[in-house]
């Protein structure tokens, strides 16, 4: 494949291009499940949430952060052989880091990423393992891609948990554990519903937490996993979980969730590690790749599939 | 339905009136506090010196406000000053006791508060309101009308700074803790468990299905309490 070579200024631009879109441009997938949700939902207080969401998505194109609360960064770069980084590949990380403080310092991201301990706050949103990129490198591509996302502090904070059951607790025990999770994380809006729920099942603890955080926040609304089982079980617990009357923002409804999503790994024959995320009701995710020919495109689908 | 517009200072007739699932609005002063505010106030003695009397709503919420280069306030995050509310929860231990001391007739989060919080209002008369739409968000709201005070700024930030801002009609709220001892989302969850015993059933999940041994907090045979 010809060497595709990308200077660092081009990168540092498209790094901070897709961290703003993250933050103020909501998904298509997404607006049509809001907008579907506010045309099912019958009461005025359901439909309240929903509306307001749909009006800060407009906000959001005039360059407002869709939501005040723009959460951790998190990115994903998906990348061939044949890119050449101006600089390394480590520059990937120095984009990332600068992208982060321009968007902060300009207003789209709040600069509320502070010490764990001593709670100070650099104002930067930039600090150890801060923010967050993963990798992939895949011979078969010509293109770099990278997806940001703004997870928000209320799908992770009360949405997000894991645990590592054992074999003997099977389907039953995963199936029970979502469910509980939902009706834990939903009480009272905590988690900002109706959200994309991910599920990530086996591996270790890091690979299903991984797993569920990408299940919800990298898969479109309405796609469903390859393995027909797993898709069932998707459709399944959608329809189930919309039956609860959570509500938007928990305050009564027929829309809880906007989708399941299920990833698997393969597990220790003993074991049974399960991790449930939510995506909060704004999801917000977006892409950028530059392609062989030098073409520049952003958009809202990321492309993550590694199975 | 019928939407109520409210003054602050709110009287324990205006709370003792309101029904979990009303909505209202609010106009007047209302002051912000979130960790700092809660710590300090508890643990320290250590109050911004409010009346609050005439000051008796609080907000959960951390304000993106800072200063501008004439030293006036300014949005920092979006093109006007705006109110996210946070999650409520987490001030429980310390709400009882600070509706009491103050005299809080209003205390406004994202989510809701917990049972101590829930005795503490039907006593004193006190309520606790949500979101629920057309909020102050960047999209839609211009309920905030200007910051009178700041307290705490230049030692805490921003975020946990305690502000008295003016609001004009800053709502819909919805009440979803009274003064009569009701809690709105308790009801929703009391359905939702109702409802779950059959979801559970769907899926094939025995009723008396408990996780392996090992396991901590599983006695109940879910991962949660509250």
């Amino acid at each position: 494949m010809t060497e595709l070579r990308i200077e660092k200024d081009t990168l540092d631009e498209m790094m901070y291009q897709v961290t703003v879109r993250a933050a103020c441009i909501i998904p298509r997938d997404v607006r049509r499940a809001i907008e579907e949700a506010e045309r099912l939902e019958e009461t005025e207080v359901a439909k309240g949430p929903l509306r307001s969401w749909l009006d800060d998505f407009k906000a959001g194109e005039r360059g407002n952060s869709i939501c005040p609360d723009t959460g951790y960064q998190i990115y994903w770069v998906k990348l061939g052989e044949s890119i050449k980084i101006e600089g390394g590949m480590s520059s990937l990380y120095d984009a990332a880091r600068q992208a982060v403080a321009r968007a902060t310092e300009k207003g789209y991201l709040r600069p509320h990423l502070l010490h764990p301990i001593t709670r100070k706050n650099p104002g930067t949103n930039l600090g150890y393992y801060t923010p967050t990129l993963h990798i992939q490198f895949d011979p078969a591509i010509g293109y770099i891609e990278i997806i940001s996302v703004c997870k928000g502090g209320g799908g992770e904070g009360p949405g997000s948990y894991q645990r590592n059951l054992y074999e003997g607790d099977g389907k039953s025990g995963v199936i029970k554990f979502v469910l509980d999770s939902f009706l834990h994380s939903s009480y009272s809006g905590k988690s900002c519903p109706p959200g994309i729920v991910g599920v990530g099942i086996g591996g270790t603890a890091e690979t299903s937490t991984r797993l569920a955080l990408e299940a919800a926040a990298l898969r479109p609304v309405g796609h469903r996993h390859p393995d027909p089982d797993i898709a069932d079980l998707e459709e399944d617990l959608l329809v189930q979980l919309n039956t609860l009357g959570i509500g938007p923002m928990g305050l009564g409804g027929k829309t809880s969730v906007l989708d399941v999503h299920i990833e698997y790994a393969l597990s220790h024959f003993a074991l049974l590690s399960v991790a449930y995320n939510t995506f909060c009701a704004v999801v917000r995710r977006a892409t950028v790749r530059l392609e062989p020919s030098g073409r520049i495109e952003y958009s809202d689908v990321a492309n993550w599939d590694y199975r | 339905m019928d939407i109520k517009k409210l003054k602050i200072p709110l009287t324990e007739g205006d709370v003792r009136s309101l029904n979990i699932g009303d909505l209202v609005t609010l106009t007047g002063l209302i002051f912000t506090g979130t960790d700092v505010f809660h710590k300090r106030a508890i643990e320290e003695n250590i109050l911004p010196p409010i009346d609050y009397t005439k000051q008796n709503v609080l907000v959960h919420a951390p304000m993106s406000i800072r200063r501008g280069k004439n030293g006036e306030w300014e949005p920092m995050q979006w093109q006007k000053l705006s109110i996210l509310v946070t999650a409520g929860s987490r001030f429980e231990p310390y709400m009882p006791h600070l509706i009491r001391q103050l005299g809080l007739r209003a205390v406004i989060s994202k989510s809701s508060m917990g049972e101590d919080t829930k005795k503490a209002m039907a006593e004193f008369g006190c309520v606790h309101l949500t979101e629920n739409s057309k909020l102050d968000r960047p999209g839609t709201g211009d309920a905030v009308k200007r910051v009178v005070d700041a307290y705490g700024f230049d030692e805490f930030g921003p975020f946990e700074a305690t502000w008295v801002l003016e609001v004009e009609d800053y709502g819909p709220l919805i009440v979803d803790i009274d003064a009569h001892g009701n809690n709105l989302f308790d009801e929703i969850e009391q359905a939702a468990k109702e409802r779950m015993k059959k979801i559970y059933a769907h899926f094939g999940i025995p009723e008396d299905f408990r996780y392996s041994a090992g396991l901590p907090d599983s006695k109940d045979g879910t991962y949660y309490s509250r």
